[in-house]
């Protein structure tokens, strides 16, 4: 055999490999969360709403799909664009708080939040996050890559500093001089910058923010059916509540009012 | 065992007479060509019940039963039949016979003595006849031993009220001037529930079953009706009437096997003895229509927005938040309290606030009315409104009209109208097409068209991200303190090459004069391996040391008298080998040198000359 003509051969190969592959890439490929999202607007504006209805619970689950694998404010708020569409009013404001936590001085975030607050079926009191979530809020205004960044850009020059200090002569006392004030300014970025990240690590991790997803549910003083209901009216989707106490099946939940109340795990989705 | 002569001879006339026993029984079972009778009692009194069971055998059962007819004996055929089969293998034979049986009631309705004259079952085309039975029938009491009845509670009540029905079952206590005694109200009961499912128990069924299941029992109370003694036992439940008119329960009746006579048996021991029922008759008691008159609300002067309910109320009414934007929603809450405890309040409905006009063209209501939840003796409705506009300013009274039982009126409770504060929203949301047209006149300060529109996919991807710590992001943040740390290190070894120029030349020391020892193929070689270690440790001129100067320097240098023995021994050897002039190598092997090697290594030498980097 010639080198051409096995050239020739290994090509066609290649070729018919490259044609299989992309063929099933195609069958495989899933469809993505703003096509769905599309299509139901498309639908719901053909009238078929049932039809719409489904699509739009269908592209809320693949953006929460893709806001839980790479997490982000523009993420969540999509989920919860779709939640709200799809008339699931309870996990629209949770994806909606998610991506206030996540990006607070957003202004399409807040209003389409206060947009889902409004569809609610009653009003119930937003449940103020707790303090290190709220001093968070303060420095999420400078998102999280940027302060990971300036944390980096911080630890090098502080090496950086000190390699320089390792290196240079005492007699040089000048560059020396420049170089310690470099390493100071790059150790206090990083401590500073670094502090933010590991905040809102903390931040996520004493939040126990809920929102009532269930249409309707009627909070007990124990935590069982027959215990007596702890509230005069149930609470219905969207109410946003904390998290006190889980048992098994059943959470205790705390109201902006203070008032208490155990419900079934199913019927809270809690934020993080 | 010992066994005496007079307790033998008991013990052979038992035998003889269970012999006797099992013939005639074996006799009358087979009596009657395959029919036989088996009758509760033979003596009963005018009006009363006995059961009568017709047992037919066969092979295939029976075709059919004629009752015989009787002056003075009433027969009733009740529904059903049993069969029970049997198959029994003689002689590698198996026989199938079928036994099929006819249960009847029979009441006498006048006294005097009987002969029940055979009852004809058709066996395959034949005809087979049971024998006659006798039944002496008395005068007996008129007074039932057992009663039914089915009473309201309330006796008249009105579509919409909370009643009950009541089932009192009365059963003479039975009594036994043999022994006198005298059947108490748990034996009585006893009785009753003993038969449960031949009963028929209609809506009460469950809760007789339930008493029995659990071991309980309603008090019983003893009455005295027309100078007769009865225990009398209630069972009441919740009726909820969906018609005018008498309820009808369908049959309720109660079977029971009532005593007709006692025994006494003693214990297993000899020590004391129990009565027992010794035979018992058949009692039946059906319920008569129940005593209770059901009636529709009037439907004259029913007021408007009238929704059926019955009883007398109070609503009290509370909303929360009191403030709110237009189109926010508000929740009203509606208490509405059953004064006397007689309304249905699991049908109660809620006031339909949307058929009132102060409600309609000021707030949006929900299509759906209500659930409610009852608790005790209220029921909490609650429901949505959305103001439509900013001049609202109260939720307006609201009113529930009901029919009163008791005065047999209808009546109109109000709440009173609640303050309530709208402002005009900043952002109107037109919440749908009839509230914009109801809203025409109001001019919203701004509109906004439902949701901001979905971020981009980079957008979406930037807007809040967050940090994940990437390969790339590791190295960047690892690289820089293992690059200082490298540094460090080499700057430390070479300021300490500085401070000490021959440091690197006694540290390799001992691992050269070793390897030239190893590779040494003469004792010259040998002595100036062991001699160079030494200068090498000292910083001394490499080949500067004679034999004596060795041991000059390891003295010097703290090493003890056996390590400049050795020394000695293995440089004396060296000498002699090159400079013997021919004689032996004694050290040829390198064993002296070598271990001289090794115990100079070895020993923990202070080396002050070679520190400070000048020679001796």
């Amino acid at each position: 055999m010639s080198f051409s003509t096995m050239r020739t051969r290994i090509a066609v190969l290649a070729c018919a490999a490259l044609f299989v592959s992309s063929a099933f890439a195609n069958d495989d490929a899933p469809i993505s969360a703003q096509t769905l999202f599309d299509e139901a607007m498309e639908a719901s504006q053909s009238g078929s709403q049932h039809e719409a209805q489904l699509l739009y619970g269908k592209s809320a689950d693949a953006f929460e799909a893709e806001a839980r694998s790479d997490e982000s404010g523009g993420r969540w708020f999509n989920t919860g664009n779709a939640r709200l569409q799809a008339g699931e009013i309870g996990r629209a404001i949770a994806a909606f708080l998610r991506a206030q936590s996540l990006a607070p001085a957003d202004s399409a975030i807040l209003a389409n939040l206060d947009e889902a607050r409004r569809s609610r079926e009653a009003i119930t009191a937003p449940v103020d996050p707790p303090g290190v979530a709220l001093l968070a809020q303060r420095w999420r205004i400078v998102d999280e890559p940027t302060r990971a960044f300036v944390a980096i850009a911080g630890w090098v020059c502080f090496w950086c500093g000190l390699c320089a200090m390792l290196l240079l002569d005492a007699s040089k006392v000048r560059a020396r001089g420049l170089w310690k004030i470099t390493m100071t300014a790059g150790a206090l970025l990083a401590c500073l910058a670094g502090a933010t990240l590991l905040g809102d690590r903390f931040a996520r991790r004493e939040d126990s923010r809920a929102v009532v997803i269930s249409a309707e549910v009627l909070p007990r003083k124990g935590n069982g059916d027959s215990f007596a209901a702890a509230t005069e009216a149930p609470l219905h989707a969207g109410a946003e509540c904390e998290i006190m106490a889980t048992r098994p099946n059943w959470t205790e939940i705390s109201l902006a009012g203070g008032v208490r109340g155990w419900v079934p795990n199913s019927a809270i989705e809690r934020l993080w | 065992m010992f066994i005496s002569s007079t307790q033998s001879i008991r013990a052979a006339r038992l035998t003889r007479a269970i012999t006797m026993l099992c013939m005639l029984l074996i006799a009358a079972v087979a009596h009657g060509d395959g029919i036989s009778i088996r009758m509760d009692t033979q003596q009963v009194d005018v009006g009363e019940f006995v059961r009568l069971v017709v047992d037919v055998e066969g092979e295939n059962g029976f075709e059919s039963i004629t009752e015989p007819k009787v002056d003075g004996l009433l027969f009733r055929r009740l529904p059903g039949q049993q069969t029970q089969t049997s198959i029994s293998i003689v002689n590698g034979q198996s026989k199938k016979r079928m036994t099929s049986s006819a249960t009847f009631e029979l009441i006498a309705t006048r006294a005097g003595s009987y002969s029940i004259p055979p009852f004809v079952a058709m066996i395959g085309g034949r005809a087979y006849k049971s024998n006659p039975i006798p039944l002496s029938v008395k005068p007996g009491n008129d007074a039932p031993v057992l009663e039914v009845s089915i009473e309201g509670v309330p006796s008249t009540v009105y579509l919409g009220q909370k009643c009950a029905i009541r089932l009192t079952i009365s059963i003479k206590p039975f009594r036994s001037r043999e022994f006198s005694y005298v059947m108490g109200e748990e034996d009585s009961w006893n009785i009753i529930q003993a038969d449960l499912e031949q009963s028929e128990l209609g809506p009460f069924k469950q809760e007789l079953l339930r008493l029995r299941r659990e071991g309980q029992r309603p008090a019983g109370e003893r009455v005295l009706v027309a100078g007769e003694e009865y225990y009398r036992f209630r069972i009441e439940r919740e009726y909820e009437p969906i018609q005018p008119g008498t309820p009808d329960f369908g049959v309720i009746r109660i079977d029971l096997h009532y005593p007709a006579s006692l025994s006494r048996r003693r214990d297993v021991f000899g020590l004391g003895s129990q009565l027992q029922v010794a035979s018992s008759r058949f009692v039946s008691a059906t319920a008569a229509l129940p005593n209770m008159t059901v009636h529709a609300v009037p439907a004259a002067g029913q007021p408007r927005g009238y929704a059926g309910a019955v009883g007398s109320f109070t609503i009290r009414a509370t909303v929360a938040p009191t403030t709110a934007a237009v189109g926010d929603p508000m929740t009203l809450s509606l208490e509405i309290i059953d004064r006397d405890g007689q309304a249905d309040l699991g049908a109660l409905q809620a006031p339909d606030l949307s058929a009132e006009p102060a409600f309609s063209g000021s707030f949006k209501i929900p299509a759906e009315r209500a659930a409610g939840r009852v608790d005790g003796s209220r029921k909490v409705f609650t429901q949505t409104l959305r103001p439509l506009h900013d001049r609202v300013h109260e939720i307006p009274a609201i009113s529930l009209s009901s029919f009163d039982p008791t005065t047999q009126r209808f009546e109109t409770v109000s709440t009173d109208p609640i303050r309530i504060e709208v402002h005009a929203s900043e952002q109107v949301r037109l919440l749908d097409d009839s509230l914009a047209a109801i809203d025409a006149s109001q001019q919203p300060k701004a509109k906004v068209g439902g949701l901001v529109a979905n971020a981009t996919a980079m957008e979406a991807a930037s807007v809040g991200s967050t940090f994940r710590l990437a390969p790339w992001s590791v190295a960047v943040i690892a690289i820089p303190p293992v690059a200082a740390s490298l540094l460090f290190i080499a700057r430390t070894r070479a300021q300490a090459a500085a401070r000490d120029p021959l440091r690197r030349r006694r540290l390799a020391a001992a691992a050269r004069s070793k390897q030239r020892l190893d590779a040494a193929s003469s004792a010259s070689e040998r002595q100036a391996a062991l001699l160079d270690f030494i200068t090498d440790r000292a910083g001394l001129p490499s080949g500067a040391l004679t034999r004596s100067d060795a041991r000059k320097v390891l003295a010097s240098v703290g090493a003890t008298d056996a390590i400049v023995s050795a020394l000695d021994r293995a440089l004396e050897a060296s000498e002699h080998a090159t400079y013997g002039g021919g004689s032996r190598d004694v050290d040829a092997n390198g064993a002296l040198a070598k271990e001289a090697l090794r115990q100079l290594v070895a020993a923990k030498l202070d080396w002050p000359l070679a520190q400070q980097g000048g020679a001796r």
